[in-house]
């Protein structure tokens, strides 16, 4: 990037918007992702190239030129953020169903739009039949599972890795993308924190695939289900997810793959300098870790004391717990009704299941949900409010570990996980009312919040969200990118784009004014 | 630290020398405790003599617990003063056990008089009355003679005034659920109210309380029912109770008056209290200041409006509105009186239908749930944070109304929403455990929860709810119990059992290989 000089050039004729170089900045990746996607094609005999190196030059151009006529402004004030962040995920989503498009594979906008953002958020809820997996070319496989890895980290944090210039208001574009409610600095520069974050990332992905490769799934199979996997997405190259390979070896390596993942890259950063031991030392991690092997030895009680073997309860209990657990969604079934199907699991397990849907993964991680420390959080808040009882005037501090939560940030992780509960009850009211089940509903919308994958009833890991009809999915996709990005910059987008429109709105009202 | 703030608290309380010239056991929970039972005691008493007005088959039985209860209240209560100050942890235990000694009593009276005779089912019935849930076990209830439905309905209306003398008696927990009118007037950095103010407040109460029942009474009088079920249901409608005489609820009439009049009844329960003093003194101001009235109005007419247009349950466009009104009052008062089957109906509509339940009634209200007024303190916080979010360093305050709330309340509120749905999850994973399907276990918790009663899946309107395995019904009953006292005693009684056996592991741990456990 040669221009970087120009962009913050006094008296640059070019328009001053974080957002639309955002969107310019996106596009470029995504497209060179397209082109990464062309070269996999050729290689394993796809016959897609054509479309993909298409929409590698669409999404490519209209990037270039977008970025080429935009530059970064002096000053970025918190809303400004927020909407690049915001539009800058939405446009790129749009960009994203090129592919899908032009292939003939998803011919229909709506389903190849939903396939999009379902992969950019790291969902993992999928409209493809069992069909679709057969006809694909390998390449949209492999951009299928490539738009998880980007969306995992965030396109923003790549962007800010790369291009050293974006260092004014770096720091605030990558906590407002990044998951969780804080973010740590591995390096006292933006640019090298984000750096240090992506080559960890990186190396993660190369160290699953070779781990993957090595039980004998073939090298596509392996480096898309990495992919997918350091990114908590959930997409599988194939039709029956990870039922297909029906590998106690594979499941073994996903799970761990899983809760690492899941778990925050600061710490993944500090073992790998040669510093495990933070993991135990971070009570985040324990409570994560500590919650997810009480559910697995929950439901393997649940699921042996109603009549499966005690391996096969512990396998099954372990998978889909940490799949959930970690919001990446991958599924072992075998088909509807098999083992690994929890919806036909006893209600008391499904319910365990439910319940990680709502928390995900650790903050600082590439999992959704509404993240461990803040469950860990406003459980204290709980506690303290209990103990009034026998102390009435006590002040009483919240703790996370050893550490002090400062009150002002125990506001807004109350704030954020108030928002978050009422996005998703207003959004189930709103699938149910479009006509699916409570439960299917319900569920629909807490997985899709916290960028899950499977939900209950009949969105189950065995079937596909075709179930939904165009309206509800089209809910549920708004609902990915809501928490992909943590609920607030879209929903202080919206505020401050309502604000504006009816300010405007007013004015015509009374044009005297 | 522990142990000596203990036993300076205890030194204060009780001194020795007071000890000689007191002889009476001085404790909160036994002496109200002991009012409570007596009060079950008149009530029964009561009934007892209404049952002579019919066949006077019950009242031998009814009349004997109802002296027995009596008496065994005075005596304790003559035998046990009431401490002239209480500690917080004690008022809440004083609301759990005087809860739990009424429905003791009204167990012994329904097995007395052979009305329900199995132990669990006659448990059931009792603690719905008293937490004034609809959640019945008899699937006909005219079977039973007239004292006993005449009781049945007023454990009812005696559960609705436990609630609102336990909203007194707790008052400093519960943040805003107080009796407010305009102002969400809360002492908090008191953490007791004084006797005089507390017994002022009682007053009113009850004169507000009689004052609504004798106009739930005219309203039902007026819609053509007979005098016993006027009282009955005017009993179990004011309350918010939802017990019905007849296994039909309110479709037995098949009367669209009277049917309104419920809706009137209903709307009257949800109520505050303080906002029904307000209009009977004529303060329209402090009426039209009170933003939680708007808000519950808004609630009903939107929640009919939707349900007529969504569900359209009826079969013309009056009945559509008459049945929509009346579920959403139900809904929104927590009292669970029904004219339709809900359980029937679309997706949509039983979604809003389970979030009004959830959200429940005005605070200083007979109803349940979390209550409108705590929602909307929510919200506005909820506003302010993201004002935060777009303006860092702002500093700005949280209203709810006219009324600033302050930040401590503020927290207060934040936890009590934890807790509430953390015990709403509780239950939902308890009953799934019990192994009710996904719906009713959802349903069925966030119901009890709010002491509503009926919910969808094996819960639904008219489905005897014995039908459900013993194990579900006794997490109903924690559900309801919880729900009615504002979640604090039952917690706080929990957190007390856990507690007190882990402080001894800890200071066993503590004291091991040190020598000191063999000296004790």
């Amino acid at each position: 990037m040669t221009d970087s000089d120009e962009a913050i050039k006094v008296g640059s004729r070019r328009f001053p918007s974080v957002a639309l170089h955002m969107v310019g900045l996106a596009l470029v990746f995504t497209g060179g992702g397209m082109f990464l996607s062309a070269l996999v094609d050729v290689i394993s005999g796809g016959h897609a190239f054509w479309a993909l190196v298409g929409s590698g030059i669409i999404t490519v151009g209209a990037g270039e030129l977008i970025r080429r006529s935009t530059r970064v402004p002096g000053d970025l004030p918190p809303r400004a953020v927020f909407a690049a962040v915001s539009v800058s995920w939405i446009v790129t989503s749009f960009f994203g169903v090129l592919p899908y498009m032009l292939s003939g594979l998803l011919p229909a906008f709506d389903g190849a739009l939903f396939e999009s953002i379902s992969g950019f958020t790291c969902t993992g809820s999928s409209v493809f039949s069992a069909e679709d997996f057969e006809v694909a070319s390998s390449g949209v496989l492999f951009w299928r599972q490539l738009t998880q890895w980007f969306g995992g980290m965030g396109i923003i944090v790549l962007a800010v890795a790369v291009l050293p210039f974006l260092g004014v208001g770096g720091l605030e574009l990558i906590q407002a993308e990044a998951p969780g409610p804080t973010s740590d600095r591995l390096a006292p520069r933006v640019s090298e924190t984000a750096r240090r974050l992506w080559i960890v990332y990186l190396g993660f992905t190369v160290i699953s695939a070779l781990a993957l490769l090595a039980t004998g799934i073939g090298w596509f199979d392996s480096t898309g289900l990495a992919l997918a996997l350091v990114s908590t997405g959930g997409f599988a190259p194939e039709a029956a997810s990870i039922g297909a390979y029906d590998s106690v070896t594979v499941e073994v390596i996903l799970i761990i793959g899983m809760v690492i993942g899941g778990s925050s890259f600061t710490l993944l950063y500090n073992a790998l300098r040669g510093k495990p031991g933070l993991y135990f030392r971070n009570s985040e991690f324990r409570y994560y870790v500590g919650g997810m092997a009480l559910a697995v030895t929950a439901v393997t009680i649940l699921l042996a004391a109603n009549g499966s073997g005690v391996g096969e309860s512990l396998r099954m209990a372990a998978f889909n717990v940490a799949t959930l657990g970690t919001s990446t969604g991958f599924g072992n079934t075998t088909g509807t009704g098999s083992p690994g199907d929890f919806t036909f699991w006893v209600p008391a397990a499904q319910v365990i299941l439910f319940m990680f849907m709502w928390v995900g993964g650790m903050t600082g991680s590439t999992s959704g949900g509404m993240k461990v420390l803040r469950a860990q959080v406003m459980g204290r808040v709980a506690w303290r409010e209990l103990r009034r009882a026998e102390r009435p005037r006590a002040v009483l501090p919240i703790k996370a570990g050893r550490e002090v939560v400062d009150e002002r940030v125990v506001g807004r992780i109350a704030g954020f996980v108030l928002l978050y509960v009422a996005i998703v009850v207003v959004a189930g009211l709103v699938l149910t009312m479009l006509g699916s089940d409570l439960i299917t509903g319900f569920t629909g919308a807490v997985s899709a919040m916290g960028n899950m994958g499977p939900a209950l009833g009949e969105a189950g890991p065995a079937s596909s969200f075709a179930v939904y009809s165009l309206p509800e999915r089209m809910t549920l996709a708004a609902l990915m990118i809501v928490g992909r990005l943590e609920v607030f910059p879209m929903v202080l987008t919206l505020v401050v784009a309502t604000r504006w429109v009816s300010r405007k709105f007013s004015v015509a009202r009374h044009p005297l004014r | 630290m522990r142990a000596y703030g203990r036993t300076r608290l205890r030194t204060d309380s009780a001194p020795l020398e007071n000890l000689s010239t007191r002889p009476r056991l001085e404790s909160a929970e036994l002496n109200l405790g002991g009012l409570s039972i007596a009060i079950c005691g008149g009530g029964l008493l009561i009934s007892a003599a209404v049952d002579l007005t019919g066949s006077g088959q019950d009242a031998p039985a009814l009349g004997a617990v109802g002296a027995a209860a009596l008496l065994l209240g005075l005596v304790i209560r003559s035998r046990v003063r009431l401490p002239e100050h209480v500690s917080p942890r004690t008022s809440l235990r004083t609301v759990g056990v005087s809860l739990l000694a009424m429905i003791t009593v009204s167990v012994v009276a329904y097995r007395a008089t052979g009305a329900i005779v199995r132990p669990g089912e006659a448990l059931m019935e009792s603690t719905s009355g008293f937490t004034t849930t609809a959640v019945t076990v008899l699937d006909d209830p005219q079977r039973l003679g007239s004292g006993v439905l005449f009781w049945r309905a007023m454990t009812q209306w005696i559960g609705g005034f436990a609630a609102l003398a336990t909203v007194i008696a707790i008052l400093p927990f519960l943040g805003v659920s107080g009796p407010t009118a305009s102002k969400v007037r809360v002492p908090v950095r008191r953490s007791q109210m004084s006797a005089p103010r507390m017994n002022r407040l009682l007053g009113r109460y009850v004169f507000l309380y009689l004052f609504l029942t004798i106009v739930g009474v005219l309203l039902y009088l007026v819609g053509g029912m007979g005098p016993f079920d006027a009282i009955t249901y005017s009993f179990t409608t004011i309350s918010t109770g939802g017990f019905a005489n007849h296994s039909g609820s309110f479709t037995f009439f098949d009367s669209p008056l009277l049917e309104w009049m419920g809706v009137a009844g209903m709307f009257l329960g949800g109520l505050s209290l303080a906002v029904v003093w307000s209009a009977l003194r004529g303060r329209t101001r402090a009426l039209l200041g009170t933003a939680e009235l708007f808000v519950y109005c808004g609630l009903i007419v939107g929640a009919t409006a939707v349900l007529a247009m969504v569900e359209s349950p009826g079969a013309d466009f009056a009945s559509n509105v008459r049945i929509s009104a009346f579920t959403a009052t139900s809904a929104v008062s927590s009292t669970g009186h029904w004219v339709a089957n809900w359980a029937a109906w679309a997706p949509g509509p039983q979604m809003m239908l389970l979030i009004l339940i959830g959200v429940g009634a005005m605070s200083g209200s007979v109803g349940g749930g979390f209550r409108i007024v705590r929602a909307m303190t929510l919200f506005s916080f909820l506003a302010r944070e993201l004002d935060v979010q777009l303006r860092p360093g702002l500093v700005q305050v949280v209203r709810v109304g006219d009324e600033v709330i302050d930040d401590r309340l503020m927290r207060r509120i934040l936890g009590y929403q934890v807790l509430y749905l953390g015990t709403a999850a509780a239950g939902f994973f308890a009953l799934a455990v019990t192994g009710t399907d996904l719906l009713t276990a959802l349903s069925g918790s966030v119901s009890a929860l709010s002491t509503f009663g009926p919910a969808l899946g094996e819960l639904g309107v008219g489905q005897p709810v014995s039908n459900l395995g013993r194990g579900a019904l006794v997490i109903l009953m924690v559900l309801m119990f919880a729900g009615r006292v504002e979640l604090y005693p039952l917690l706080d009684g929990i957190r007390a059992a856990i507690g007190w056996p882990m402080r001894r592991i800890r200071s066993w741990w503590a004291a091991r290989g040190t020598g000191l456990r063999s000296s004790r």
